[in-house]
């Protein structure tokens, strides 16, 4: 009965509380302001006009949180109470500073509250890319789209976008290039599927002998007494050079001459280190590269996946699967972008890059040394062979354009024909602009400006490369337009075109299709059906990729440098391959629908060949290159977004693992209790002694601090529950402190969530929080999806929301539908 | 390979470069109006991220810096010791974040805590300087940053494109690569008058063209949206005044780069080198007289060999290498900044005086160490500030004087007419002493 009394005194006071109030806690501060601070801020003295006995517990503007976050930097710069007063102990402080941070960050958040405003937005580098592409059918690579800028939220939130004049230049360029490839493209017919196959032995065998023939005249000359210009050096220093390093010039390669397969294919090592195949190809479609070869003997697992890759990029890795004897083709599939039309891929053994010149250090690491005379490969390689193009079965928006109703490339009404180039430009403009109908004015001046260049002497296809620039950099391209809700439309729905353009940016990132614009969506059983077509279309990878690479924080995951030296497993395709082994493992859980709760564990990881290894898991038949759904032993430690590697990189500093950092994102993602940021003038911590320390004992230290301990004591005690995860996400179960090898603690007490031994039980214990898991997501998702912050007055919509997919314990897919389905979506 | 290629790129450049910078002023370049006898006063903005080793680069008592000596983070600048001061005791009020980086040190907007925005800025103080003193020039100001390929908190510098914000709190973009500001300064076969002509035609049809779209666009939008259509007429605007500034300064002809281009990667060190060495070209003939440079801090310890990123190594308190690398940053930056100093003095101004005696430099950081927002680096240099007396550290009486009236005494040092900047309190008398 008297707990029915208190909550429901707290009901009137939450209800009394205006929406931007938020009230400091008295209860978790009082006794502390009475103890430590009244005695020089009270009712006898003010000291700097500051008196707690009526204080005032509201936070409603910003001198208000500014008084409290005042005391909140007092307390965290260590200045009050003054040294020679009594001291707080540090449990107490830290109580005191969490309950303020807490109760300051909510005042901030409540103050800079925007009301539900749905800013407009730009295309960002990921939707401009898109649209191109559904536009045109080939890709712009990202970084020659003017960049994002340093986004807090996500990349289609307008209100965080900046437009500056760098922008409007970048694009304008950039538009005029996208229209001359586009012409030069999109006028071209489709090309028959070709094969083009290289024998990368002969090249290199030659090149071997001419080489080895040449350091053995040398020698014989130099043995017969002649010096070093008779012996044909080009002086004393090459000679000697050469001769201290006959080794690995001279002997390693005539080594390499007489192992049994020379002839037909290429051993992959310090003596052939890669192997290359190229071709020109169509941006518009796709290549498919296979690898015919084997392996070697019985190498380490690590040691018989290959990657590909150019000057600029990793596209990807392969397990060769066959022997030698028996050897077997592994496929690649690849797509070029705007401006690289020539596919340049080389082959090789997947290890670090810094091990290529001397495997021997590399060998001996991973325990097989070798002979060190024999040219150690793991992996022979027959030939390589590119295949295409493959094309989408539908050509692109634009080839429908310039061809109605004719093969691309034959008798275009357009291409060429000054007399429709108003029309053109007119079809042109539509697209461009979604189905918007371009201003007439705009439409004269456009074709005045071509005409104009016609006359300066410019070919048609100069000047409509020119005109069609102006208009990919003009606003009705580049912005995502909602009109006046007030005056057009009742409630502030979106119009039908509008709804489909944003409903296809949120799912696709790209503009709709002809199904979609279509389709009447005010007709809600035909939205949902809508909908649910859009999840179920592989373009659907867009949402999946672009929303997990930001909630997950990728681009900190790629800021992170790992000592190559040191973590040796972690080569330039597995830090490749487990970054896309977070949207891979998202994406199942989006297609099967699964609990948001996998998050947190799951009986299964998707990997591919390369990550499986990384893993150590026991050789699975893995169909080549691809990403698939693994099943993991029983007692395995792995499953779930935690044990992932790209993860746990994120959580390290690139040369030791970081609990702090692990444990932060646990809160932020898993437990949506995203802890404050660091609060400022906050001394370092002070020098540690030259003893060797543990990394449980290093994190420890900031517990030692009140300031430190408020927020650490809950991320650390996370981030010790992964501690057997190395820097780059192995399993461990030592850690080295110094010199020697010490087991490593993994236990830990998360406040007011129990205690847990090792990752099981933690994993245990976060999963009873799967209420706050799918708030986090759906929040996360809204926000993504409106392209706006979600705030405290979003409250009921994100409730309503999570109803409806609680009955089914929260599945992914349905949550990504119900937000579709929210009013709120549906709404300017 | 291309590293090979940089070096020498480099090598060939340093060589040729300094030898220019011995020229006496280049009449050819000055500005029109400007008569020989009164060079105009320069202003420079230095800033890098993440602040400096708390125990070895901040002296420990005021005075004289040849009595008090210099602390091991200042050492290399000891042959400039009587020409700069150090103030302590500085604050920006308006950061709150220690990760929020270099948004707002030279605007000192409260970025985080204004009412019904989730970001918000202002204008910064280089762009108030380059209203007056980049009347007459051919670019008003000179934006230079640079573009870290780890970006985000790595880079220490937070939102925004440069040190450089408009005046309605966009960032400004900065020129990133040493190449880029290579193109910026020299002149290059394009140039002549009837081609510039054709050019700034073509473009001003394309900027009507886009703002016949706009315009029409914008009587369907909220009021809200329309700020955001207002965002890109602004960069239109940008664009055309860039354009307009050129047609005026058409018919002087750009200095003829006295070396080659840069090569295209070059980062870190040779980057500030390079941009350094540019700047007082820029200087020196008339084509700006304010410039601002977000410097690179992650590129600059990669090339010292450093495998930390520039925030990790921030936090250096509990280990004994990560202190020994953080003290190496500094005296390398403060190594960087001496040398940009040398040039300074070697550079002739117009009236044969040197380059250095009509500037004024500052240079300092958002951060003072660690987390610390309170009491920032500040140092500045030059002849340019009549009334200051360089060669000392003044440690201020109050302990967190906003950062803004050190940049309201430096603005006003630079002839700039104001009496209030940001959240200035006034200017600072004892710097003037």
């Amino acid at each position: 009965m008297k707990l029915t009394a208190i909550l429901f005194v707290l009901l009137i006071i939450a209800a009394a509380a205006a929406p931007k109030d938020t009230v400091v806690s008295s209860k978790d501060l009082q006794p502390f302001l009475e103890s430590y601070c009244i005695k020089c801020h009270g009712p006898k003295k003010q000291k700097g006009q500051v008196r707690f006995d009526e204080a005032n517990w509201t936070m409603n503007d910003n001198d208000s949180a500014q008084r409290w976050q005042d005391v909140l930097d007092q307390l965290n710069g260590g200045d009050m109470p003054p040294e020679d007063e009594t001291q707080p102990s540090i449990k107490e402080l830290a109580g005191v500073l969490a309950s303020l941070t807490g109760s300051v960050v909510q005042a901030r958040k409540r103050l800079t509250d925007h009301g539900g405003e749905i800013k407009m937005r730009r295309l960002n580098q990921r939707e401009y890319s898109n649209t191109i592409r559904d536009i045109f059918g080939f890709d712009v690579t990202l970084h020659e789209i003017p960049e994002d800028g340093e986004i807090a939220t996500f990349d289609t939130v307008g209100d965080e976008q900046f437009f500056t004049s760098a922008h409007f230049e970048k694009y304008l360029d950039l538009g005029r290039k996208v229209a001359a490839e586009a012409f030069s493209f999109n006028t071209r017919p489709r090309r028959e599927v070709e094969k083009q196959r290289v024998d990368p032995e002969k090249k290199l065998n030659r090149k071997l002998r001419e080489k080895l023939a040449d350091l053995d005249r040398k020698k014989a000359l130099t043995d017969a007494g002649k010096n070093w210009k008779e012996a044909g050096f080009k002086d004393e220093g090459e000679k000697q050079i050469i001769f201290s390093q006959w080794e690995n010039r001279a002997e390693l390669p005539r080594s390499y001459l007489k192992y049994p397969k020379i002839s037909t294919g290429v051993y992959n090592c310090d003596v052939a280190k890669w192997v290359s195949i190229n071709q020109h190809v169509d941006i518009r479609g796709e290549y498919h590269v296979h690898i015919h070869g084997g392996i070697v003997g019985e190498p380490h697992d690590l040691r018989k996946i290959v990657r590909l890759y150019d000057r600029n990029e990793i596209h990807g890795t392969l397990k060769i699967e066959g022997t030698v004897d028996a050897p077997k083709t592994v496929t690649h599939r690849i797509r070029r972008q705007m401006g690289e039309h020539f596919l340049s891929i080389n082959v090789r053994e997947n290890q670090p890059d810094n091990t290529i010149n001397t495997m021997r250090g590399y060998l001996r690491k991973l325990g097989q040394p070798g002979e060190v005379r024999e040219p150690r490969a793991a992996v022979w390689i027959d030939w390589l062979e590119i295949e295409g193009p493959f094309y989408p079965k539908e050509r692109p928006e634009f080839e429908n354009l310039l061809y109605p109703g004719k093969p691309t490339g034959k008798g275009s009404p357009y291409f060429n024909v000054d007399a429709m180039a108003r029309e053109f430009l007119v079809k042109f403009t539509t697209l461009a602009f979604r189905r918007k109908k371009a201003e007439p004015a705009y439409l004269d001046a456009l074709h005045r400006t071509f005409l104009d260049l016609r006359q300066a002497g410019q070919s048609y296809r100069e000047a409509m490369t020119e005109v069609m620039g102006i208009v990919l950099a003009s606003p009705s391209f580049l912005f995502i337009q909602e009109g006046v809700p007030e005056q057009d439309k009742p409630h502030g729905q979106l119009s039908r075109r509008e709804l489909a353009i944003r409903l296809s940016y949120y799912l696709w990132a790209c503009p709709p299709d002809e199904e979609l614009y279509a389709a009447d969506l005010s007709n809600p059983v035909i939205y949902r059906k809508q909908v649910d077509r859009l999840l179920a279309d592989p373009k659907s990878k867009a949402f999946r990729d672009g929303f997990v690479g930001q909630w997950m924080e990728l681009d900190r995951y790629d800021a992170i440098t790992v000592d190559r030296k040191e973590h040796f497993y972690f080569n330039q395709g597995v830090q490749q391959d487990a970054k896309q082994e977070v949207r891979e493992f998202f994406g199942v859980l989006m297609t099967e629908n699964l609990p948001v709760s996998h998050l947190v564990d799951s009986d299964f990881v998707v990997v591919n060949d390369s990550l499986a290894t990384h893993y150590d898991l026991p050789n699975h038949a893995l169909k080549n290159g691809i990403f698939q759904k693994v099943k993991l032993p029983r007692g395995s430690h792995r499953g779930g977004l935690l044990t992932q590697a790209a993860f746990l990189t994120t959580g390290s500093n690139g040369e030791r693992s970081s609990p702090v950092i692990r444990g932060a994102l646990v809160m932020e993602k898993i437990l949506h209790d995203k802890p404050a940021p660091p609060p400022p003038n906050v001394p370092e911590l002070d020098e540690a002694s030259d003893k060797p320390i543990t990394n449980r004992q290093l994190v420890l230290l900031h517990q030692e601090r009140a300031t430190c301990a408020s927020c650490h004591v809950k991320m650390d005690a996370i981030g010790f529950g992964l501690e057997n995860f190395d820097t780059i996400g192995r399993w461990r179960q030592e850690e080295k402190q110094g010199r020697k090898s010490v087991p490593i603690r993994t236990g830990g007490i998360l406040p007011g969530g129990g205690e847990f031994k090792n990752v099981s039980e933690l994993k245990a214990l976060l999963l009873k929080n799967e209420d706050a898991l799918a708030e986090e997501l759906t929040e996360s998702i809204l926000s993504y999806a409106l392209g706006r912050t979600v705030e405290f007055s979003d409250a009921n919509d994100v409730e309503a929301i999570l109803a409806n997919a609680k009955g089914g314990r929260y599945r992914l897919r349905d949550l990504i539908r119900e937000v579709a389905l929210s009013p709120l979506f549906q709404k300017k | 390979m291309s590293f090979e290629t940089n070096s020498t790129t480099r090598r060939s450049f340093m060589r040729i470069g300094g030898s220019i910078l011995a020229l006496p002023f280049l009449e050819t370049f000055a500005v029109p109006k400007v008569a020989a006898a009164a060079p105009p006063k320069r202003m420079i903005f230095l800033g890098g991220g993440f602040g400096f080793t708390k125990d070895t680069f901040y002296p420990k008592t005021a005075g004289r810096f040849e009595e008090i000596g210099m602390t091991e983070g200042l050492a290399p600048l000891a042959r400039h010791k009587e020409d700069i001061t150090m103030v302590t005791n500085l604050t920006n009020l308006g950061a709150s974040d220690p990760h929020g980086g270099s948004t707002s040190y030279l605007t000192g907007a409260n970025v985080a805590g204004t009412p019904g925005k989730r970001f918000h800025n202002s204008i910064s103080c280089d762009q108030i300087a380059a209203r007056e003193l980049g009347k007459e020039t051919r670019f008003p100001a000179l934006v230079l940053s640079a573009k870290e390929s780890d970006g985000r908190q790595n880079s220490g510098h937070g939102q925004g494109l440069s040190l450089s914000w408009d005046e309605s709190g966009n960032p400004i973009p900065g020129i990133n690569r040493p190449l880029d500001l290579f193109h910026q300064l020299f002149a290059h076969p394009g140039d002549s008058r009837a081609e510039l002509d054709t050019r700034l035609k073509k473009k001003q049809s394309i900027l009507d063209l886009v703002r016949i779209d706009g315009g029409g666009m914008k009587r369907t939008l909220s009021k809200g949206d329309q700020e955001k259509l207002d965002e890109y007429f602004t960069g239109v605007r940008q664009v055309e005044k860039g354009l307009e500034r050129q047609a005026k300064w058409a018919d002087v002809p750009k200095p003829q780069a006295p070396f080659q281009a840069p090569a295209e990667g070059i980062t870190g060190e040779q980057a500030i080198h390079l941009m350094y060495d540019m700047m007082i070209v820029a200087l020196q003939t008339g084509m700006t007289n304010v410039i601002t440079y977000r410097q690179p801090v992650c590129s600059l310890l990669e090339g010292m060999g450093m495998k930390l990123k520039a925030h990790s190594l921030s936090h250096y308190g509990f280990s004994k290498p990560r202190i020994l690398a953080s003290r190496e940053r500094d005296k390398k930056c403060s190594g960087l900044f001496a040398h940009f100093l040398d040039r300074l003095k070697e550079a002739k101004d117009s009236d044969g005086s040197r380059l250095f005696d009509n500037c004024i430099v500052s240079y300092g950081s958002n951060l003072r160490s660690g987390h610390e927002l309170k009491n920032v680096p500040a140092i500045v240099s030059g002849g340019g500030a009549k009334s200051i007396r360089h060669g000392r550290h003044i440690v201020l009486p109050k302990e967190n004087t906003p950062l803004a009236n050190y940049w309201l005494t430096l603005m006003q040092q630079g002839g700039i007419q104001t009496e209030k900047f940001s959240h200035s309190t006034g200017i600072l008398p004892e710097l003037l002493s």
